[in-house]
């Protein structure tokens, strides 16, 4: 692990530094000197943030290095209230997912908390510093009906919050036949909640690791034979099921892969951010000791994702300088050809251009995606 | 009479279908059973087929016909498409 260089400038460095998570004194201190440094220009910084889905995380971090008069203060109040903001978000949502995990769970339908649900309090503090989206879920694709009967007892329908009518409106039909030929997830559904911060939840059921109709595949019954409860920090007592340490890896990573990969999420504008990286990076050092294993390497041999995973992390390993390919023994597994592909329209693969340095950093991503396309 | 409706449903269908296959331009050489992935239509290019249907024939699809088997192949396509008109 090395301290990020300035080849993209103080600020993309400051924000690669939140990604390894400021776990080590060298990385705190980088980070303070960063702050206190006063060459970063706020306006880039705020703006990177935002496309990368950190700005809370670097509110967080920047209001806890006490920059004193390093930080404009009108940022540093914008930081503050987005804190605020945040924490007060954090005290209906986890109840809320705590409440729709027990209800299920009461009509014997096992739910499990994915991505923020389940690592927000272990990989980031529990300290409102990630931010708030929607309520990710993981569900057997045999209770997807039994979810869909339940979801109106607990106040959800189908369903977007309109912030101009503030209103739920129906999901557009595009997208509810996106749904149906793709039953990797359940349809979208919300509820209004009254409050006037966080005026509605959305949540999202997925029913696979993966996706539909992929050529790699994890089984849920395997994955879910076995859990494990994260306590949710500041809840006394409050516990969510999660997937053990090796398959919430892997579910993040394969996660990760198929937005990065397929071009229609760039197209959607969700093509992979920094905070994807972020993670990645987190569950890994975090649980270094259930992942850097032959164990686990055997694992990714068995379900035959050894491709998408490193994938992932070759490139994680090349942008933020970590190990993890070489650690897991899966050196040359995977060509250069093979890292920048991405699937088009049609099951066509393309190449893409630059690093995924550039590909995080760069505003315009479709410059970087011109290359070749060629049938698989 | 009914192979009359049949075939100008063909036609008409297989041109709408041309226009979101990316390995096939040419309605005329759209087999009928080749699966409709090989020939370039993934589930996204999918959702635009049947909108551009549900224009070019003024029908709708219910829930039951929004499925992988009906965008399967141009037949069953066609055999989804003909229960609609």
């Amino acid at each position: 692990m090395k301290i990020p260089d300035f080849a993209f400038g103080p600020e993309w460095a400051l924000l690669e530094l939140l990604c390894l998570g400021l776990i080590t004194e060298e990385e705190q201190a980088a980070f303070t000197e960063l702050v206190k440094s006063g060459s970063l220009d706020w306006g880039i910084l705020l703006e990177q943030a935002l496309r990368h889905k950190m700005l809370p995380l670097l509110a967080f971090h920047t209001i806890m290095a006490e920059p004193g008069t390093a930080v404009p203060r009108r940022v540093q109040d914008h930081f503050r209230s987005v804190i605020d903001v945040n924490r007060h978000k954090r005290t209906i949502w986890y109840p809320e997912a705590h409440k729709i995990i027990q209800v299920l769970g009461e009509k014997n339908i096992q739910v499990l908390g994915r991505k923020d649900v389940a690592f927000e309090s272990r990989l980031y503090g529990g300290n409102s510093s990630r931010r708030f989206g929607d309520i990710d879920l993981l569900i057997h694709p045999k209770d997807r009906d039994a979810v869909l009967a339940a979801l109106p007892e607990l106040g959800y329908q189908p369903g977007l919050f309109d912030w101009n009518t503030q209103q739920l409106a129906p999901i557009p039909r595009q997208h509810l036949m996106i749904f149906r030929l793709n039953p990797d997830h359940l349809p979208v559904h919300s509820r209004l909640t009254g409050d006037p911060i966080m005026q509605w939840l959305e949540i999202d059921f997925a029913n696979s690791l993966t996706w539909h109709g992929s050529e790699y595949d994890v089984p849920l019954d395997t994955a879910m034979a076995e859990i494990c409860y994260e306590p949710v920090a500041g809840f006394p007592g409050m516990e969510i099921p999660c997937l053990t340490p090796p398959y919430q890896f892997i579910s993040t990573v394969l996660h990760l892969f198929r937005e990065a990969w397929f071009e229609r999420w760039l197209e959607w504008e969700q093509d992979v951010d920094l905070t994807k990286f972020s993670d990645v990076i987190r569950l890994w050092r975090v649980y270094e000791a259930d992942l850097a294993t032959s164990a686990f390497a055997q694992l990714l041999e068995q379900f035959k994702i050894v491709e998408p995973m490193v994938w992932v992390l070759e490139h994680l390993d090349r942008t933020f300088h970590m190990n993890t390919v070489d650690t897991l023994g899966l050196n040359g597994r995977v060509s250069e050809a093979w890292l920048f592909s991405g699937r088009a329209s049609g099951k066509n693969l393309f190449r893409w251009q630059g690093s995924m340095r550039e590909r995080l950093y760069t505003k315009n991503r479709q410059t970087l995606f011109a290359a070749s396309e060629e049938p698989a | 009479m009914e192979q009359l409706k049949q075939d100008q449903i063909t036609e008409k269908l297989l041109v709408v279908l041309s226009k979101h296959l990316k390995f096939t331009a040419d309605p005329q050489t759209i087999p009928l059973d080749k699966p409709l992935d090989e020939l370039g239509l993934d589930s996204m290019g999918a959702v635009n087929l049947l909108l551009d249907l549900e224009d070019n024939f003024a029908i709708s699809f219910p829930g039951s016909l929004i499925s992988e088997d009906t965008f399967r192949t141009a037949a069953n396509l066609h055999k989804a498409v003909y229960s609609l008109v």
